[in-house]
């Protein structure tokens, strides 16, 4: 990290948008504060010498797990049950915002 | 039949010899639910009558769920306003797998928004209060269910942990909370939020009870990829032999821990050695640089998880995430963007690879770990909102074993000159619970973990 890098209302409000929050004006200079707080604590795993340490992304360092085929999934919900929970339906499809 | 205090091992035995009913037991905790949840809010949803009362190991014994997880039927929203309104379509396999042996749902659980948090502060339905101290937080994220089992609404509760989520609480409550092996028991219908952390407990007034819970939720699930096809043992028949074992104490768990605390641990360690264990001084990574790599990586894994929250299928629009999800959301976009990514995300999983391999190597010296649970007793309602990231902090002695996946188990040591319950841990290698379990029953045979709950519930009488 260079020298100085601080979390500031750009790249607040370029993660805001990246994540898809809406932020409230009032509630940034608190959030840059906190952000910043915690950012600048975690620098310390720089002390740690990783040259030639491999990732771990997982503690069990699954690999190639599948569903079996053929396998009774149980899952599976019907129409009713997949479309209870939303407000913006239109037929059996859900309403979203247009992407394009 | 006078039934407070009774460990569910006990009810089901005095049900088992018919002294008492089904029936009477499922109303005498509905109705101790009821009466103590305005005082202490524990309790999200809770109904107004239990109808299903079925057979099986739990002979229709309710149990509070933390409301992480899903229950068809039951509204179960992690404590936010954004799933308020949600209603599951399936139940989670540690519910199911539940009812299956015959228990039934007593009601949902408060707990930290999302469990992000350590004190039940973040819940958009106010704090949980702790029933050693009304004015002092249970502890969180499961703080709701570490209430109903310290004050009696309950014998056992189920609760999740990512990182000290069971055994905080559980410490902060003063009393039992048993986190498995990342993969010994299914996520599945959990609402995820560190995907390679997440990972339900339980809380409990006894080991004993904490044993019989962990074997009936424990095991293969074809429905969550990471649970481990490595076999359940019957833990409940494995505590009943005492062994003798090789205990590691970190001296990095116990600088800037609270005097009592130590103290109380020091004592714990006199009465192991008096049975025969040998206590053997080791040493790990600085839980320091642990807080670093969990918060790194459980934001990452937050961000992600959380953009499933659209309000197109369920739920309300993210315009209803609180300050704590929409921080941990935004830390973890930081350190997975371009530029940063090999910085904080890539650099964390390294640094991850390093403690899991210092518990092995302490693993080859010790047989288990013994540390403090937390650094600190309950801490007031309010006191969080001073820490920018209050419950990495109050973690920071979880988080290691949590990063590496390994088992732990909090259980009572005394009381500090506040009258607040101390805590200590101990800390397994990955899928030996019936090790962590065995060391702690030992302990709580020997001292009846100092008639805490005795002291406590003259406060909550029927």
């Amino acid at each position: 990290m260079k020298k100085g890098f601080k979390l500031d209302k750009n790249i607040i409000a370029y993660l805001a948008s990246l994540s898809n929050l809406t932020l409230n004006p009032k509630e940034i200079p608190s959030l840059i504060k906190k952000l910043e707080e915690t950012r600048e604590f975690i620098e310390n795993i720089n002390q740690i010498n990783t040259k030639k340490v491999k990732p771990t992304e997982h503690p069990g360092n699954l690999k190639n797990v599948t569903f079996n085929d053929g396998d009774k999934d149980e899952r599976k919900l019907n129409e009713e049950q997949t479309f209870k929970n939303t407000k913006n339906k239109k037929g059996d499809y859900f309403i979203t915002k247009k992407i394009l | 039949m006078k039934l407070i205090g009774k460990t569910l091992t006990e009810l089901l035995s005095l049900i088992e010899k018919k002294q008492i009913s089904e029936e009477e037991t499922t109303n005498y905790f509905l109705k101790r639910a009821l009466k103590y949840n305005r005082k202490l809010n524990v309790f999200i949803i809770l109904p107004n009558k239990i109808k299903y009362l079925q057979k099986g190991v739990l002979k229709g014994i309710p149990i509070p769920f933390k409301d992480n997880f899903l229950t068809k039927g039951i509204s179960t929203s992690a404590s936010s306003n954004l799933l308020k309104d949600f209603i599951p379509p399936y139940n989670s396999t540690v519910v199911q797998r539940l009812l299956d042996n015959g228990s039934s749902i007593l009601g949902k659980t408060n707990m930290d928004a999302w469990a992000h948090g350590s004190s039940t502060e973040t819940s958009d339905f106010g704090p949980t209060r702790n029933p050693w101290d009304t004015t002092r937080s249970p502890g969180g994220s499961s703080g709701g269910s570490a209430a109903a089992v310290s004050a009696y609404l309950s014998p056992v509760a189920i609760g999740s942990e990512t990182a000290g989520s069971v055994r905080q609480p559980a410490s902060w409550s003063g009393i039992v909370g048993l986190k498995p092996t990342y993969g010994r028991v299914s996520r599945y219908g959990v609402i995820a939020m560190g995907s390679s952390l997440d990972c339900p407990g339980v809380l409990a007034l006894s080991v004993k009870d904490s044993a019989l819970i962990l074997s009936l939720i424990a095991g293969k699930d074809k429905y969550d990829a990471t649970t481990s096809d490595i076999s359940v043992p019957n833990y409940q028949d494995l505590i009943n032999k005492p062994k003798k074992y090789k205990i590691g104490i970190p001296e990095e768990y116990l600088k800037d821990t609270e005097k009592d605390i130590k103290n109380n641990i020091l004592d714990a360690v006199k009465i192991y050695e008096k049975m025969g264990h040998k206590i053997i001084k080791i040493r790990l990574m600085s839980p320091k640089y642990s807080v670093s790599v969990y918060t790194i990586i459980q934001r990452a894994e937050v961000s992600s998880n959380l953009s499933r929250y659209d309000g197109l299928r369920y739920g309300k629009t993210r315009d209803f995430f609180g300050e704590e999800a929409k921080k941990r959301i935004m830390l973890g976009t930081f350190t997975l963007s371009q530029g940063y990514v090999d910085e904080y995300y890539k650099k964390a999983q390294k640094v991850r690879t390093l403690i899991i391999e210092g518990f092995n190597k302490a693993f080859k010296e010790v047989d288990l770990i013994l540390a403090p649970s937390t650094p600190n007793t309950a801490m007031k309602l309010g006191e969080s909102s001073k820490y920018s990231f209050f419950g990495e902090l109050m973690d920071r002695l979880n988080e290691p074993s949590s990063v590496a996946g390994l088992p732990g188990i909090s259980i009572p040591s005394g009381l500090d000159k506040k009258e607040l319950p101390t805590s200590m841990q101990i800390i397994g290698r990955s899928f030996e619970e019936e090790s962590i379990l065995n060391l702690a029953y030992q302990f709580e045979q020997e001292t009846n973990f100092f008639n805490l709950y005795e002291t406590l519930l003259k406060n909550y009488p029927d």
